[in-house]
């Protein structure tokens, strides 16, 4: 057999021009070898398209073009971005409480009781973002387990970091962005099911509750690749000051 | 957003939605699962939509669409190596059916292929996808991953290699 792996394929892709063809299939008829690894090859990609060719058969009807946004309506009206196409859709800080009060006087008391829980869950989540490496466990003193997985920039400058928190049969993963000497959390996403939402934890789900989230999140964010150990232990250091 | 902007965004949504069968089994093809392939599916179409006014009328949306699918592929590989995690590559593709003896065998086939198909390396895989599911010429297929054609087709070679050995030598080959 005198043919390359990438002459074998450019002809069985149809990618061979009339005269080194002609040659092919001349050889072809004598070697018994370049017969066998021509047919292995096609019934090879055969078994591929085979293998992949469900989506081609799923009808396209209005439950996936709504799973993947494709709801072919026009946007006649200037109306705020749908949930999936906010760039942060976190509701307002006091929409986030979940709470429920009887009265003004119970609201007003859920109100101070959240809102101090929140400040204290929040400052925790600060310290840990602050000054954990990557990949090192920080235990807070509200019982969660929070692990940065790693920092990046932002399109716009902001030093954010993906993170890991879990809480009992709670595990979320979120995206944070150091903004005016704060943490402020981008998206959430529940990695493991089950257990209480996420709004008793202080903060709100913030775009969904699959990976498409995340990804969305990075997207709109702009992010650079991730930031080097080296790198994020300068910023841990001075405090996120740039250079 | 303007209005331009959103008659934009509606008009590719139609045109998305025609090619939204193929769009899955290449997202599904180069993402090494079924549930990763819609995700990454529908980070592609999110990305697209938001981005319509860059897209240039004549020129092939599925193309377009396939690059951004690429690009969003390799951005979360490049993130997940920096996690140090990686995703099971027999997490293969499951497939709802029939029952007996000979489809069980057949699945095991497909399954075969579509686990050849997650092993190998991603630049491999997507240029596999391109040129054999989706029947993209090497040329298109460069232009889409943005490498020259001899990459291409040495790419294509080694992944139909790697595929070779997989599906015909290793214990169980497909017969």
């Amino acid at each position: 057999m005198t043919y390359s792996d990438e002459q074998i394929c450019a002809y069985l892709d149809g990618l061979m021009d009339q005269d080194d063809a002609a040659s092919f299939e001349a050889a072809l008829a004598n070697d018994e070898e370049l017969q066998m690894a021509l047919d292995r090859l096609s019934k090879n990609d055969a078994a591929l398209r085979e293998a992949f060719e469900m989506p081609m058969h799923e009808a396209v009807d209005d439950t996936m073009l709504q799973r993947f946004g494709l709801n072919v309506q026009p946007i006649t009206n200037a109306a705020a971005p749908k949930r999936s196409e906010a760039a942060n859709d976190n509701p307002s800080f006091w929409s986030r409480r979940s709470f429920a009060a009887g009265g003004a006087i119970a609201a007003a008391l859920a109100i101070f009781l959240v809102s101090q829980n929140m400040r204290s869950s929040q400052t925790e989540l600060f310290k840990a973002l602050e000054s954990t490496p990557s990949g090192v466990i920080a235990q807070l003193d509200d019982g969660r387990k929070l692990t940065p997985k790693l920092t990046f920039t932002s399109s716009d400058g902001r030093f954010c970091r993906e993170y890991e928190s879990s809480q009992a049969q709670v595990r979320e993963t979120s995206i944070a962005c150091r903004e005016s000497g704060d943490w402020r959390i981008q998206a959430t996403v529940k990695t493991a099911p089950s257990g209480p939402s996420s709004s008793e934890n202080g903060y709100a789900v913030a775009s969904g509750d699959d990976g498409a989230a995340l990804t969305r999140a990075y997207d709109q964010l702009g992010a650079s690749d991730p930031l080097t150990a080296e790198a994020e232990r300068a910023l841990v250091t001075s405090g996120w000051q740039k250079n | 957003m303007s209005q331009q902007k959103r008659d934009e965004a509606f008009d590719i949504r139609r045109e998305i939605v025609a090619i939204l069968p193929r769009l899955r089994r290449f997202c599904m093809a180069i993402a090494r699962s079924a549930d990763a392939g819609d995700d990454l599916c529908q980070a592609t179409i999110e990305r697209a939509l938001s981005r319509a006014d860059q897209f240039e009328t004549g020129t092939r949306l599925d193309s377009w669409m396939y690059r951004i699918a690429k690009n969003i592929l390799i951005d979360q590989a490049r993130r997940l190596k920096t996690r140090g995690t990686e995703i099971d590559v027999d997490d293969a593709l499951s497939i709802a059916g029939d029952d007996g003896v000979q489809i069980v065998e057949r699945r095991s086939d497909l399954a075969r292929a579509r686990s050849a198909m997650a092993a190998l390396p991603e630049d491999q895989r997507i240029v596999l996808a391109l040129v054999v599911l989706d029947g993209k010429s090497y040329k298109e297929a460069a232009d889409i991953m943005d490498v020259p054609m001899g990459t291409i087709m040495s790419r294509l070679a080694r992944a139909r290699r790697t595929i070779d050995i997989q599906l015909n030598t290793m214990p169980g080959a497909i017969a």
